[in-house]
């Protein structure tokens, strides 16, 4: 047992590295930040509530800044998207702490916010899951298989839509246009209006949840704005920064957060972003989809049954939830590391056959 | 060292959040240079030994 000083509380450290490795894997190839899930799992090693969410903000700043050095190396990170998603996230952000507050003041911030969780992951997962499902039907109708997602029709008319006055006048830049190409993502126009107004949302939604927000930004990147799936990836990892930041700063200031275990994991996670990142450019971008949709899934079904072990005041239920959020996660490492390995064999084998076409994510 | 955490953290918050960030994000620096490198050795050994299998086996094929 390690005994760490700011938590004041022993854990086994192996038991952190472990946390660290499934976070980074995770993060890496979904393009989360894995809040819920350390969060939960802190909460099952004996980490004090409110240090297991400092701790776990702190870890998830870190683990996406490895992610988006990594993802951008493989030319995955929008930047130019990401910061104006920064200008509507950063004050929603501020927004959503008020009110917050106002749901502490009232005694029902636990509840909602759990009930909002739950509401969320639930119908997210379900709709990838029924994404995949109906693209998978279309292929097998047609004889060309295509990746496009389900809802390409609507990313399209986000991409053409107008929004607000053509120009705007910026303190250093003066007149600028606010219909702009975002080359990185391979959108040729789109309003700078519409990322900044999904930026507020994610920012509202992550601030309300106390999370980073990749979970609901990198989806809303793939499925309303028609972003290629690896780059919505590198690009919500890259807002997870500025979120994560924000949130460490304000957990940290109120003596909430245990860096020498923050660190620690962050060392774990360092390893399993290798995996995780270097896994989105040879495993299928449908295949990514559909497994991001499973564990959300099982994050909405943990939270729902800490929501009943909350009601009934059953500390068990909680434990378990937990239990099975971890475990759902270390399955999914395995499963990852089995695509990787089973997509460099079909490659190494497609190669030495000589027509040499590589397997990777296309969208 | 713990008493360093401890003090900065009861005395001084606002040094404390920087310091907390500031610390996270040079560590996450460093660890992303080190396990690209780790990985760029790992695959540079792997190609200097297993490759010549590769090539092997191939010979074996085509022969």
């Amino acid at each position: 047992m390690m005994w760490f000083p700011n938590a004041e509380v022993a854990v086994n450290p192996a038991l952190l590295v472990l946390l660290g490795i499934i976070v980074g894997t995770l993060g890496g190839f979904f393009g989360v930040g894995g809040g819920f899930l350390i969060t939960g799992g802190l909460l099952v090693f004996g980490v004090p509530p409110l240090f297991a969410v400092g701790t776990g903000l702190t870890l998830v700043m870190g683990t996406s800044l490895i992610n988006t050095l990594k993802h951008r190396s493989l030319g995955n990170v929008d930047f130019k998207l990401g910061l104006m998603m920064a200008v509507g996230s950063v004050p929603a952000m501020y927004g959503a702490q008020q009110v917050n507050r106002q749901l502490e003041e009232a005694g029902v911030a636990g509840p909602v916010i759990r009930l909002l969780y739950v509401g969320f992951l639930v119908a997210l997962g379900s709709f990838i899951l029924y994404d995949h499902w109906r693209v998978h039907r279309r292929e097998s109708r047609s004889s060309s298989p295509s990746d496009q997602v389900s809802t390409a029709g609507l990313a399209g008319w986000m991409q053409r839509i107008n929004i607000g006055p053509r120009h705007i006048w910026l303190p250093g830049f003066g007149k600028v246009p606010t219909v702009v190409a975002l080359p990185v993502s391979g959108v040729e126009r789109i309003s700078i209006f519409v990322p900044v107004i999904m930026g507020a949302a994610v920012g509202f939604f992550a601030g309300i949840l106390g999370a980073g927000g990749a979970f609901i930004l990198t989806p809303m990147l793939i499925y309303l704005v028609g972003i290629p799936t690896v780059v919505a990836i590198g690009t919500g990892l890259f807002q997870v920064i500025i979120t994560g930041s924000v949130g460490t700063f304000l957990y940290a200031f109120s003596g909430r957060v245990d860096p020498t275990m923050a660190v620690l994991m962050l060392a774990a996670a360092a390893i399993g972003a290798q995996l995780g990142t270097s896994a989105t450019g040879v495993v299928q971008a449908a295949r990514i989809r559909f497994l991001y949709g499973v564990i959300v899934l099982v994050g909405g079904l943990s939270v729902g049954m800490e929501e009943i072990s909350q009601a009934l005041e059953v500390d068990i239920i909680s434990t378990f939830a937990s239990v099975v959020l971890l475990g759902a996660g270390g399955m999914m490492c395995l499963g990852i590391g089995v695509l990787m390995l089973r997509a460099k064999r079909g490659s190494r084998s497609t190669a030495s056959a000589g027509s040499g076409a590589p397997t990777g994510s296309d969208n | 060292m713990n008493n360093f955490l401890t003090s900065l953290s009861a005395n001084n918050p606002w040094l404390w959040a920087f310091f907390v960030l500031g610390v996270t994000a040079v560590s996450a620096i460093f660890l992303s240079v080190l396990s690209s490198l780790m990985l760029k050795l790992g695959s540079g050994i792997a190609a200097r030994f297993g490759g010549g299998k590769t090539r092997a086996v191939n010979d074996d094929v085509v022969s």
